[in-house]
């Protein structure tokens, strides 16, 4: 069932799909993939002339720009997965009435299109470093887990969304509000040690927050404890497991459904 | 030659959602797609599926290609199969011409190597020179089914689908299209098309199945399955006893000038059919008018037409009744249509009437005559004179 993911032709349909998706984002912008660097600018405008004259919080934390901008950086991936992963089937329809393609690609395709601008965040915290006098580590390779962490966290959810939406379109009518919910629960803007110690099992169960922490950890070079994250990380993965297998199952399904 | 395809007692059954209700709706009703179909489809075969809207035609394919899971029932597949089931599958109208190529190639399971490799061929074969890196929405219709037939063609499958992708192409693409694909019939590669293009599909396919509320109801070549194909429209179309009044009421008095047709009468003989007009002349002298018929098939396709002009008679003043004796076994039809029309030869007008006298031909193929059945090709048989010396 799984076997699918090994096929050079599953992954060159991905790359297509991803492409396309891409294209058809900016198509008829003048600037075009340009448009890509617009969030993490917009988010670092927000982080430190916003929020960091406006709230207490950005005194007690060190490099507060950055920090809130690693806060949005892990949102902004984790909230693309959940709205596009979900609504993609519907989204291509048509393609899934006419075509046997592995269906995955679809879904799999919209998160890889969010991945590029995940990189494009990245990129700009990374290139920022220096100028706020953060030191650069060898660690900084592990961003790689922070990223794979991220996109189990949304991809796991988004999956099984999609999959419910198949039947309930109902689902739709919640997703703006269950992104909205989470972000408060989520260290976006603040920082681990204000959340009460009674709630913080409740956190440790956010996967968006393990990953938001370990892009802290690898680009402000913070030091919290991140070892109940993983806590977190094996709810999502088991999620994703559960939720690709029940895709695969489903797949004739899904045709028939939508 | 082996089976590719086997098809046994293929049954689906959808559930299809009502919405009757703005909330809580939660109704379906079960509607039979397909219907104990059962069918095998050789190695080099084209073969074409025909059958009005809603026949099943199009479940049949997305089961064939796995889309969709059958009911109950056997589908065997032997080779590689693959098909198109629109033109323009997943295409986008933002992208390029080459982006479209790359996206449908690869839902057709090309590698992008020979996608790449074999850019130039495709749009050499579509025609698209020009317009490789145009945005898809400055393409017409013709274009992008010109474009997705191109693609295809490119597959590697055995089998192939094609479900009206050729709708949009013109005469000219269409022949060159249909070309194509007997020359790959030749090269092994088994086709199955849907069109309603029947015409066209006619010197393609030497096998056509028609579908009719999800039951195959004939299986042959093309002169066996499509008179009873046409019979079944002229069922759901015509009522011809009711026709005949209804054509009085609806087209007569018919004038042209001075020429007035006022009554018509059908009456049938042993073999031919007695089309009586009534008549009445004001102010043109006889022999500027020439009345007669356009026969059509129950499509209406012109099959011929009659005339006084044509049989070289001309209008005598004084008569008021004309009549046209039709020899019906020269069609190999089980009905066609009349139209009466009248020409003024003098200004050129020409006036046909908008609704058709439905004349009935009892030439059915009877089921002992199957073997038989290369008498049945074409609409007409022409009285041709054969000398064997």
């Amino acid at each position: 069932m799984f076997g699918i993911l090994l096929k050079k032709d599953f992954w060159e349909l991905v790359k297509v799909f991803t492409w396309r998706e891409l294209k058809m984002k900016y198509a008829q912008t003048y600037i075009g993939i340009f448009w890509m660097i617009f969030p993490p600018i917009m988010a670092l405008f927000i982080a430190s002339f916003f929020f960091g004259n406006l709230l207490r919080v950005s005194k007690e934390i060190q490099n507060y720009t950055l920090f809130a901008y690693c806060g949005m950086m892990g949102w902004y991936y984790f909230s693309y997965l959940i709205t596009y992963t979900s609504i993609s089937l519907i989204q291509n329809m048509d393609i899934i009435h006419k075509s046997n393609i592995p269906k995955l690609v679809i879904p799999l395709s919209k998160a890889f299109v969010g991945l590029f601008d995940v990189l494009v965040w990245l990129a700009i915290a990374i290139i920022l470093k220096p100028f706020l006098g953060i030191s650069f580590k060898l660690s900084m390779i592990f961003l790689v887990f922070a990223v794979l962490f991220n996109f189990i966290a949304g991809f796991s959810i988004g999956i099984w969304l999609a999959i419910l939406s198949v039947r309930w379109r109902d689902i739709y009518q919640i997703i703006p509000y269950l992104i909205g919910f989470t972000m408060l629960i989520t260290p976006v803007f603040y920082h681990l040690n204000m959340v009460p110690s009674s709630l913080k099992f409740f956190l440790y169960l956010n996967p968006v927050a393990g990953s938001i922490e370990l892009y802290r950890r690898y680009i402000v070079n913070t030091y919290e404890d991140l070892t109940f994250f993983m806590l977190g990380f094996v709810v999502v993965f088991v999620l994703l497991l559960l939720g690709l297998w029940i895709f695969f199952k489903n797949e004739k399904n899904i045709a028939e459904t939508l | 030659m082996e089976n590719v395809i086997v098809v046994k007692n293929l049954t689906k059954t959808f559930k299809k959602r009502v919405e009757r209700r703005f909330i809580f709706s939660n109704k379906y009703i079960l509607v039979s797609a397909l219907n104990n179909v059962s069918f095998d489809v050789k190695e080099k075969e084209s073969v074409a599926i025909i059958g009005r809207n809603g026949s099943g035609k199009s479940t049949l394919f997305k089961i064939l290609l796995g889309i969709y899971s059958q009911t109950s029932g056997n589908v065997l597949i032997t080779k590689n199969i693959n098909g198109i089931l629109d033109s323009g599958l997943g295409f986008h109208k933002d992208l390029s011409g080459y982006d479209n190529i790359l996206i449908l190639g690869k839902l057709l399971g090309l590698s992008l190597k020979k996608i790449r490799r074999k850019i130039d061929e495709i749009v050499e074969f579509a025609e698209l020179q020009n317009y490789i890196y145009t945005p898809l929405k400055h393409y017409s219709n013709g274009m992008i089914s010109r474009l997705s037939f191109s693609i295809v063609r490119l597959s590697e499958a055995d089998i192939l689908l094609f479900d009206e992708v050729l709708a949009f192409g013109d005469i000219h693409f269409q022949q060159k299209a249909f070309q194509y694909l007997k020359k790959q019939t030749i090269e092994g590669k088994t086709f199955l098309i849907i069109s309603h293009n029947i015409m066209g599909l006619i010197p393609v396919c030497n096998r056509f199945i028609l579908l009719d509320k999800g039951a195959i109801v004939a299986d042959g070549p093309s002169y066996y399955v499509l008179p009873i194909y046409y019979d079944s429209l002229a069922n759901v179309v015509y009522n011809s006893t009711i026709k005949e009044e209804a054509f009085k009421q609806k087209a007569l008095p018919f004038s042209l000038g001075g020429f007035q047709v006022d009554d018509l009468n059908l009456e049938y003989g042993q073999n031919e059919a007695y089309v009586e007009i009534k008549y009445s002349m004001y102010d043109f002298s006889a022999n500027a008018i020439d009345v007669g018929f356009v026969v059509r098939d129950i499509a209406e396709q012109t099959i011929t037409a009659f005339s006084l002009e044509k049989n070289n008679i001309s209008l005598d003043p004084d008569s008021r009744t004309i009549v046209f004796q039709i020899p019906l076994k020269f069609f190999n039809l089980k009905y066609i249509l009349l139209y009466l029309f009248i020409f003024n030869k003098t200004n050129g007008e020409f006036r046909i009437t908008s609704e058709p006298i439905v004349v009935k031909i009892n030439n059915t193929i009877e089921s002992s005559e199957l073997l038989n059945l290369y008498k049945h090709i074409g609409w007409v048989n022409l009285p041709v004179g054969i000398e064997v010396k």
